[in-house]
């Protein structure tokens, strides 16, 4: 008869059956060791579920790049030292000094070494044409002064011996012992050896393609290759100077270490004194926007003499013409731009904030039309942590970054994989800023909240309005049909959508509703399946009593609805609250296909912005993200009590 | 012999009845305009289109059973059916238990329930475009994060996302994160389900896996069966993970029926094709759904059997 | 009383309901109520939020020459653009200009969601038409023309040229290679550019091919598009011109040589990353370029340069494509606007179409992509990022996609996926490359046969 009754009794079975005799714990015990077991499972199923938030937060405190790079670290910056006086930075690395301590560097050179052989001293019977698999592995090994790819070679015999391989021989591999390779291998930096020509060597029935080096040999890189940096102590940043490219001449190799480091003599300067390059790079002049708004104009290129000399504003090196003024007046300008007919200039007492910037902050600049010639300009540029906005103007230069070889006394090689960026811990708040402040076309990120706000309102009111009615008919009153209309009802939860989405798409297009929130909201007013069926749950949950009580007093059906049900349905009403502000909330495609004004424009689909066909800015979109899920965590874990009482499930029946 | 009377039921009431009725029809009219306005007839035009040949911008030329025709002998209609199917029985059960899981633990008498519900809630509130970016990381065979903790103890990961056989196990693990609506409906079916059950098998001297075996799980078999039908019918229209993260790569390995759906509406402007993909979807999720209710009868502990 | 209660409470919902109604006619119907005399167009682009800052620079400056004509711009918040585009074509409703992907101009034209601008282009009157090859370079052009008629005109467009990293380059002595190298050359570069944790390059019989710490070059993957320059270098196409059939084509001897040779490249030569390697991130490759993990990627897009160019310090050279056995041909990406059937306003809607192809535009646009017109780019081919995409410019061939209005969805999209992406992924490696093609080649050939004969338009 009673199936709970069974289970009791079964129940009760399985446990005397199941539990070993004298094994009692205390029932205190047990609880504690219960109660431990289900905060260590909440907590890893909480580190798990959380994970997705916890990455988002991180990220939406990262720079872009650190996004891309690292999605699992502490949010940082790398760390710079200012490069002299000029506005360029150099990045820090961490190394190990000679004397085993820490410290903090910039690079000053790198070089790629290799290991060779020279080609002509090879002679026939030092190769020995071998199977790979009578091959051992390679283990690169310092032999005499070079390194070499060491494998060991098992003879017919069962005698092993062992060689470095040279080239492949059809499905062999040509090798010579260690041994003989000694006397013949040399270390040589990779430039060198790739400067050569290249040449086919015979040795014997073997053809090595090698080259040959300009004043040397002809040799066969070997390998393995391994890259040497000369680093040395921030403190030579300081004398950091800048200079155009050309002016650093008559390069010529100094040892240091285990590696060569170029030297130059500058043009201009004494030429017994050596420098060293830090940087090369290109630079670009600009100029304030405001000294551009304030003092340039355009003119045509006639009234410009043809004769142009340099003059160095800064470091910069712009043309300056003389104009001729309309009266005959005659003034020196400085050409900031030059197109086929007419010029932007300034007079050469307002240039004076010409200036040169490395390219890599000038990236996408934005252009501007000033007397129709269009000005590329940037108003985010950063000189020394400022913000400020400037024109771009005259022609890019190569610049290089030297510092006096007497600064770089401190000087030493390491390998250069074991350079390690110096970073230090920050936390980019500005992304929240940008992204919520961002002009979005002609919005921000509030209009969005405002336009998803309105709409959860209306779709509340829709549903409050709808879904209570509907689902009280389909819980209490009789009529025919009615089973039928509640299997359409259920049977609406299981369709398609894409099948109703151009139909709708045409009625809502018919009602000049497209690019207004209408289709977003108005399908509410007219119920929805899956909350009505929740709510008509609930309400068949309620005792009739309650009701035909209130039926006695007179009340009709809508009285009842009101005073008897609604009240006692208000964790039915929470739930249908949330599911509506989370559908809302959440939906992206819906509005995707409707919307096309950033003014109508909802959260999620603000999102959208900030990813791009080509290009997400995941920082922003972290950023982003984060605040928009903020209300629905905050509605969820105030409301979340009444969410769970209103769902009621009992009593289910297909 | 039937008179009109019989024929229309609504005639056939006495006055107190038939204004109940009446009464009925007038409170559910808002859903049943909405039916019309926004279901019926959007379905029934995609039911005639589904026998036409509709490319956007023209006029609907009907085909009769051509769309049919052709879908039997569509390569991209059997494969898309194969990968739903394949990650309708991986994700669903996975879903089940997990969710089922998750409340047991949250009905504990827990400190900080709100909290804790919270977080296991999380993962579902996420937008889409951020997942989207998230799982992309996660996934990610050089940088991931599975990756990363799979090479700490060494083991080399796979692809993932980017591996053909790797893509749909990647969607059916990122499922059975957003289990956050399943695991309340089984929340509030566990707290429904009466105390003094738990204390008869505690007298009985049962233990918390007798608690679960013989009360909550009969007790909340409405409420998995609730579930189980809601989690077909959306896993059989899963569309947003593969959609942005995948696009039904690699090698359309993570190819849904909704996604190839999608695409023939969206990307070939093929609306009559895409109505009968539609069409014949539904007739499947409806065949399962009856298959599922007539299982129930076997496993669905219903309380009102016992009286 | 409580009757009353409950009436009044139904009042209020339908009072609410009609003011919404009222509202929303008034206050949130799409298009503003214009001032006097006043015209608004909008403008639909696809770009994200930094393309509509120069969207809105050029709008501005045509509206200061036509003050009578208001712009909206309606941008596209990362959806899928076609999408959309598809679907208002189905509903009349799409912008009065819109941007639109070459590839897929031949569909929105078969869709009717295009209007041939010939008329426009060739009315007499200065103030409406121009000789487009006068100011066009014609082959860019020509892009925007669909069976002989012009449909699009050029927004910007790049060629598919290599990003080198100077560094690694220099570090081991390779110059950097000039036009006229060869396919052989490039496999050369990329193996003494390819260095396993040991230090040995992909020349070297001690190659550890389990452990490359350091690429080559990428392969593409799965983007077609970029494939294609190498096709057609190869000495084949895909399709046939009149776009009806791919046998002979797509697995031409040429093709599968071109697809042999890359192939080889991942799986025999080790210098490129398997498909299952590279991670699919946005950006694709470049991330790990930007990173010195590759040498050499395959990239159309001055649409990098600002992600190069933020990069303090990273030296980096465009290299031209290789010359292959076929000779020295490319692919072009182009994107365009295009002008609406169903504009209410289709002469303002032309002038602002005019406007943006040509110079007030395309100042702005030229900016961060090539222009097309010469005008625009003559002070930037010796620039060391865009000089190497505008000589490219010379070798463009007739783009495969633009013979048949599926060929993206038929043969693109599903060639990237089933063939490159499969033969340069971990299953590539044992796999003959002519039964693979040849085993694709009927299902792409039946998807464009069953779009097939397009029922015909209202025309």
């Amino acid at each position: 008869m009673s199936t709970i009754d069974e289970t009791r009794r079964s129940a009760a079975q399985n446990t005397l059956l199941n539990r070993p005799g004298g094994l009692h714990l205390s029932q205190s015990t047990g609880r504690f060791i219960g109660k431990v077991f289900t905060y260590t499972l909440l907590t890893i199923g909480a580190a798990v579920m959380f994970f997705p938030m916890f990455w988002m937060l991180t990220a939406s405190l990262k720079p872009e790049w650190q996004i891309l790079t690292e999605p699992i670290s502490i949010p940082s910056e790398w760390v710079h030292v200012q490069a002299g006086n000029t506005v360029q930075e150099l990045p820090l690395w961490n190394t190990t000094n000679p004397a085993g301590e820490q410290e903090e560097v910039i690079t000053i050179g790198t070089r790629r070494y290799t290991t060779v052989i020279d080609l002509n001293q090879l002679t026939e019977d030092m190769l020995i044409s071998a199977p790979a698999d009578a091959l051992g592995e390679t283990q690169p090994t310092e032999v005499g002064n070079v390194v070499l790819n060491v494998r060991t070679l098992t003879r017919e015999d069962g005698s092993q011996i062992p060689v470095a391989s040279l080239a492949r021989d059809g499905g062999n591999i040509l090798v010579a012992p260690v041994e003989a390779l000694t006397a013949v291998a040399s270390r040589m930096a990779l430039a060198e050896v790739n400067a050569g020509e290249r040449v086919t060597v015979e040795v014997g029935d073997a053809s090595f393609k090698g080259r040959q080096v300009s004043d040397g040999p002809a040799v066969l890189a070997l390998g393995p290759e391994s890259e040497l940096t000369i680093v040395g102590p921030k403190a030579i940043a300081e004398q950091a100077i800048l200079v155009p490219a050309e002016v650093p001449v008559g390069e010529s190799l100094v040892p240091i270490g285990n590696t060569e480091l170029l030297h130059y003599s500058l043009q201009g300067y004494p030429a017994d004194e050596y420098y060293v390059q830090l940087s090369s790079e290109t630079w670009q002049p600009v100029i304030d926007l405001s000294d551009v708004n304030a003092s340039a104009f355009a003119v045509e290129n006639a009234r410009l003499s043809e004769e142009v000399t340099t003059r160095t504003f800064n470091l910069a090196a712009m043309p300056v013409r003389t104009l001729t003024g309309e009266d005959g007046s005659q003034a020196e300008v400085v050409v900031l731009i030059r197109t086929a007919a007419t010029s932007l200039v300034i007079p050469v007492e307002d240039a004076g904030s010409i200036r040169l910037s490395p390219i890599s902050r000038l990236a996408e600049p934005f252009v501007l039309n000033i007397g129709g010639i269009p000005v590329r300009y940037r108003d985010d540029y950063v000189e020394h942590g400022e913000e400020q906005s400037v024109a771009i103007v005259g022609e890019r230069l190569n610049m290089s970054l030297v510092a006096p070889q007497t600064a770089i006394t401190e000087a030493f090689d390491v390998a250069s994989n074991s350079l390690t960026r110096v970073t230090r811990l920050r936390l980019y708040y500005e992304n929240y800023i940008e992204a919520l402040s961002k002009d979005l076309g002609g919005a921000t990120f509030f209009t969005f909240f405002g336009n998803s706000t309105l709409l959860v309102i209306l779709n509340w009111l829709g549903h409050f309005f709808s879904v209570t009615v509907v689902a009280y008919a389909f819980a209490r009153l009789r009529a025919p049909g009615k089973n039928i209309l509640f299997i359409i009802l259920l049977s609406t939860m299981m369709l398609p959508w894409p099948v109703m989405l151009i139909p709708q798409y045409e009625i809502f297009s018919r009602l000049k509703m497209i690019n207004t929130l209408w289709p977003l909201f108005i399908r509410s007013f007219f119920g929805n399946a899956f909350l009505i069926f929740l709510l008509r749950q609930f309400f068949m949950g309620i005792p009739q009593e309650l009701e035909d009580a209130a039926r006695i007093d007179g009340a009709n059906t809508l009285q009842v609805l009101w005073n008897v049900m609604l009240p006692l349905s208000k964790p039915a009403l929470a739930t249908i609250a949330i599911f509506t502000f989370w559908w809302t909330w959440n939906s992206f495609f819906e509005p995707y296909i409707y919307l096309s004004s950033p003014k109508n424009y909802t959260v999620s689909l603000g999102l959208g912005f900030f990813k791009s066909q080509y290009r997400y800015t995941f920082h922003l979109l972290m950023s982003a993200s984060v605040v928009a899920i903020l209300p629905i965590i905050l509605i969820f874990f105030f409301a979340q009590r009444y969410f769970i009482e209103g769902i009621q499930l009992t009593g289910l029946k297909g | 012999m039937s008179n009109i009377r019989t024929r229309i039921p609504i005639l056939n009431l006495n006055p107190r009845a038939r204004r109940e009725a009446l009464v009925f029809y007038l409170m559910i009219s808002p859903w049943l305009i909405g039916l019309v306005l926004f279901i019926v007839y959007p379905m029934a035009r995609s039911l005639y289109l589904s026998f036409t040949r509709y490319q956007i911008g023209h006029e609907p030329i009907v085909t009769g059973l051509g769309n049919f025709n052709r879908l039997l002998e569509d390569g991209d209609f059997w494969r898309s059916l194969r990968v739903t199917l394949l990650y309708v029985l991986g994700s669903v059960p996975g879903q089940t238990a997990i969710a089922i899981g998750i409340a047991l633990l949250l009905a504990q008498k827990i400190r900080g329930v709100n909290f804790w519900r919270t977080i296991y809630f999380l993962p579902s509130v996420v937008s889409a475009v951020a997942i989207a970016v998230l799982w992309f990381y996660v996934f990610n065979p050089q940088y991931g994060l599975v990756n990363t903790l799979l090479a700490a103890i060494g083991i080399k990961g796979p692809g993932w996302v980017f591996d053909e056989n790797w893509a749909l196990p990647s969607l059916i693990l990122m499922s059975w994160w957003t289990v956050g609506a399943q695991v309340v409906i089984y929340l509030a079916g566990i707290k429904a389900i009466p105390q003094v059950l738990y204390e008869a098998v505690e007298i009985d001297g049962g233990g918390s896996w007798a608690r679960f075996r013989h009360v909550t799980l009969p007790m909340l078999s409405p409420v998995i069966f609730f579930n189980l039908i809601l989690g077909l019918i959306n896993a059989f229209q899963v569309f947003d993970g593969p959609m942005v993260l995948t696009n039904g790569g690699p090698n359309k390995a993570t190819l849904t029926y909704m996604l190839n759906l999608y695409k023939q509406a969206f990307d070939f402007g093929n609306l009559g094709y895409a109505s009968t993909l539609a069409w014949v979807l539904f007739l499947i999720i409806m065949g399962l759904t009856a298959l599922v209710l007539r299982s129930s009868a076997l496993w669905v502990y219903y309380e009102s059997e016992q009286r | 009383m409580k009757t009353r209660k409950w009436s009044m409470v139904y009042l209020s919902a339908l009072t609410v309901l009609g003011m919404l109604i009222v509202l929303g006619w008034a206050g949130l119907s799409p298009r503003p109520v214009a001032a006097q005399g006043q015209v608004t167009v909008t403008l639909g682009s696809w770009d994200d939020e930094n393309g509509n800052i120069r969207h809105q620079a050029a709008i501005n400056d045509f509206m200061a020459v036509y003050p009578d004509i208001t712009v909206e711009i309606l941008p596209n918040p990362g959806g899928d653009w076609h999408t959309r585009i598809l679907t208002q074509i189905a509903a009349g409703d799409l912008p009065d200009v819109y941007m639109a992907d070459s590839s897929f101009v031949p569909l929105y034209v078969e869709s009717g969601g295009l209007v041939d601008l010939r008329p426009y282009i060739e009315n007499p009157d200065p103030a409406i038409g121009f000789d487009p090859y006068e100011i066009f370079y014609p082959a860019v052009y020509e892009n925007g023309f669909y069976q002989g008629d012009p449909y699009v005109l050029a927004k910007d467009y790049s060629t598919v040229a290599i990003y080198a990293n100077k560094a690694l380059f220099d570090a081991a002595g390779i110059a950097l290679p000039e036009e006229g190298w060869t396919y052989d050359d490039l496999l050369d570069v990329a193996q003494q550019l390819t260095v396993d944790a040991n230090g040995n390059n992909a020349a070297s019989p001690d190659f550890d091919p389990e452990n490359i710490v350091q690429y080559g070059m990428d392969h593409r993957g799965d983007w077609w598009r970029g494939f294609q320059t190498t096709i057609y270098s190869f000495g084949s196409h895909t399709i046939s011109d009149d776009g009806t059939t791919l046998d002979g084509y797509i697995n031409s001897p040429e093709t599968i040589a071109a697809l042999e040779w890359m192939r080889d490249a991942v799986h025999e030569y080790h210098v490129a990353p398997s498909t299952n390697w590279i991670s699919a991130l946005p950006g694709g490759v470049m991330p790990l370029f930007l990173d010195g993990q590759i040498a050499m990627i395959f990239g159309m897009g001055p649409w990098f340069l600002s992600m190069l160019e933020e990069q303090p310090a990273f030296q980096y050279a465009i290299l031209p494509m290789p010359t292959g056995p076929g000779g020295h041909h490319g692919a072009v990406c182009w994107a365009g606007f295009g002008l609406s059937p169903n504009s209410e306003h289709p002469d303002e809607a032309w002038l602002l179409l005019r406007a943006l192809g040509t110079e007030i535009g395309q100042r702005h646009y030229g900016e961060h992509a090539l222009s097309s017109m010469p005008i625009i780019m003559e002070d930037k081919t010796d620039h060391p990022f865009w000089g190497t995409f505008i000589r490219e410019a010379e070798f463009l061939a007739p783009l495969d996609d633009l013979t048949n209005p599926y060929y993206g969805q038929c043969v693109g999209t599903p060639a990237g996926q089933q063939i490159t992406a499969v033969l340069f992924g971990d299953e590539g490696a044992d796999m003959d490359v002519a039964e693979l093609v040849n085993q694709v080649t009927p299902e792409f050939q039946a998807c464009l046969d069953n779009q097939g004969e397009m029922p015909e338009s209202g025309s």
